[in-house]
């Protein structure tokens, strides 16, 4: 046995990565994003147009919208770290545990939406004034204004919206590992750096990089094919 | 069909300030017919224009569509007036994310036509506005005349009353403009819609509407049928506006007779005015070879309103005072306005 292993070989020594919990962290960090996405998806667009329809023109700066928007800013500002080691005793009272990668969902959702939120309100107020006052001449119901005109005109900067979010999100599931969530980041940690395996750290490193890649690939062609302006 | 009864409306700028946009305006609009409405920049007529289907209520004062007050209806009562009201803009505003078809469909969606029927329903509107065949096309794929014809389509698709044009040629080369103006004329004549349009050019009202009302600074400073007021303008707003169209009836006549008082130091230059019934008949041959005297036509000029056509003429002739006086009674007495402009 070398006791210098080379830097190549250092990298390169695929002989003790242990594929098995390669595959498992790769299914959590998968896990986490795509749940945490979907939620921040809907929460963020909720959040959004509430955003949006509370500063709006014809509504006094009410209490409300400074509320939200104190709270969307609050969010924003604290560090994910902070936020997920803050948030230990909420999730234990949520979901009685403190690790796996469900522990996460709810820093990660907390930390995402605030994010989207604002891009969603970005793309309501881009939508063509006029185009909302045919809305209310044709007598649109509220309901039918946020399904026919505000989501489908300001789709193309949701979705682009969305795949900024998800992207952010995996790398979130990465910082997630110190609570023990689990995922690709987390097997970087405990195998890469405690257990000094650089090899582990570069494979999980490469396979979340695919992830992004996807991700920003998957987003970029749902743009263009829904973008008809 | 429509009546204003006193109305005001007020806004509070963003400064504080109030700006009276519209001005104890009182005026009717009657069913069926083709309204205009004419003022430059912020006169108050799309503010107007709103206070018909109720996008704004009246400050003081009555608005009356179709024998319902607006401001006293429920939420409810004025979203079903409104289904009577569609409207039709400079810009258009069609929905981006909507094919042509979808667009038009949008407003039967509203109102929860079954989906069979409104296909039915927008494919034969796409066909009257002239579209057949773009069904499917993105609005980001059509020129401004063809968007236009579908913002068109959507209003007609819900069975309007009334038909409200905000500027809706205002971003129309004059060619696509013309085609515009024919469709609506189409539409008024085939479908009895009465329509209100607003609009900074009086080409446009004199080329389609039956009456028209003045703007400035939010009130209404004349009205009337479109060829009194060609004929007629009172107001200096008025007359600026009917001379850019270059149908210089009044003041910029005076030119004329002056550069023509030197081509013809003798003799009477006199100014014919023709209507409808006698603009395309012969009168001043017939005349000429009535009394055997030479008459010369100086100027003429015939042009094309809605109701009307108008003609103006400017003859010459050297005759004696006696027989001046009975070839002007006999043009008279045909139904043409005649007036000495300049004798001897
Ligand atoms: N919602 C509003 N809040 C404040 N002021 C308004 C509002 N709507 C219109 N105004 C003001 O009222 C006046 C008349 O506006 P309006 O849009 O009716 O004019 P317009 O004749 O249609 O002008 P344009 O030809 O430019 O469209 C303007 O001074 C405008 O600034
Ligand atoms: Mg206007």
């Amino acid at each position: 046995m070398n006791n210098n292993p080379s830097l190549f070989e250092q990298y390169t020594n695929f002989d003790r990565v242990n594929w098995e919990k390669i595959l498992s962290a790769t299914y959590e960090t998968l896990f986490m994003t795509c749940f945490a996405t979907l939620a921040v998806f809907f929460l963020g667009i909720t959040v959004g147009y509430l955003l949006y329809r509370t500063t709006q023109r014809s509504h006094k700066k009410t209490i409300v919208a400074q509320f939200l928007s104190g709270i969307v800013n609050l969010f924003r500002a604290i560090p994910f770290l902070n936020l997920i080691v803050l948030l230990i005793p909420v999730t234990k009272l949520l979901l009685n545990t403190i690790t796996g990668p469900a522990a996460a969902l709810p820093a990660l959702i907390l930390s995402a939406t605030p994010f989207f939120a604002r891009m969603v309100e970005t793309g309501l107020r881009d939508i063509d004034r006029g185009v909302l006052e045919v809305a209310d001449a044709m007598g649109m119901t509220a309901w039918q204004k946020f399904s026919k005109v505000y989501f489908p005109e300001s789709l193309p900067t949701i979705v682009s919206g969305i795949t900024s979010t998800a992207i952010a999100l995996v790398g979130y599931t990465a910082m997630a590992g110190v609570i023990g969530a689990g995922g690709l980041g987390n097997l970087a940690y405990l195998e890469g750096f405690q257990r000094n395996n650089a090899t582990v750290t570069l494979v999980a490193t490469f396979i979340i990089l695919v992830i992004v890649f996807l991700i920003q690939w998957t987003g970029d062609i749902l743009v263009r094919k829904i973008d008809k302006r | 069909m429509i009546t204003f009864h006193d109305v005001s409306k007020s806004f509070i700028t963003n400064n504080g300030q109030k700006i009276k946009a519209v001005d104890q305006v009182n005026l009717t609009i009657q069913a069926g017919e083709i309204f205009g409405i004419i003022g430059f920049s912020g006169a108050g007529k799309s503010t107007l224009l709103r206070l018909i289907n109720g996008l704004e209520l009246p400050s003081s004062g009555s608005v009356e569509v179709a024998g319902q007050n607006l401001a006293q209806l429920s939420a409810n009562e004025l979203a079903k007036a409104r289904q009577n009201v569609s409207m039709i803009f400079q810009q258009f505003h069609l929905l981006w994310s909507r094919t042509v078809i979808e667009n038009v469909q949008l407003p039967l969606e509203i109102i929860g036509t079954p989906k069979t029927q409104s296909l039915q329903k927008a494919k034969e509107l796409i066909e009257l506005v002239g579209l057949a065949g773009l069904e499917d096309k993105y609005p980001s794929e059509l020129s401004g005349g063809q968007k236009q014809r579908v913002g068109i389509a959507r209003a007609l698709a819900n069975d309007p009353k009334i038909l409200l044009c905000d500027e809706a040629t205002s971003a129309l080369d004059p060619q696509t403009t013309q085609e515009i103006l024919e469709l609506l004329i189409n539409i008024n004549k085939r479908l009895k819609i009465t329509i209100v349009l607003i609009t900074h050019e009086m080409d446009v009202i004199q080329q389609i509407c039956d009456h028209v009302a003045v703007m400035s600074d939010g009130r209404i400073i004349e009205m009337g049928e479109v060829v009194d007021i060609f004929k007629h303008p009172q107001h200096t707003l008025t007359r600026q506006m009917v001379q850019s169209t270059g149908i210089d009836m009044n003041e910029s006549l005076i030119d004329l007779w002056a550069q023509y008082s030197n081509v013809y130091p003798k003799g009477t230059l006199i100014q014919l005015t023709f209507d409808e019934q006698t603009v395309d008949l012969p009168i001043v041959t017939a005349l000429s070879q009535k009394y055997d005297i030479p008459i010369s036509i100086v100027y003429a000029q015939i042009h094309t309103l809605k109701t009307d056509n108008l003609g103006k003429m400017i003859i010459h002739i050297e005759v004696e005072e006696a027989q001046l006086k009975q070839l002007l009674q006999s043009f008279i007495n045909a139904g043409v306005q005649a007036e000495v402009i300049d004798h001897e």
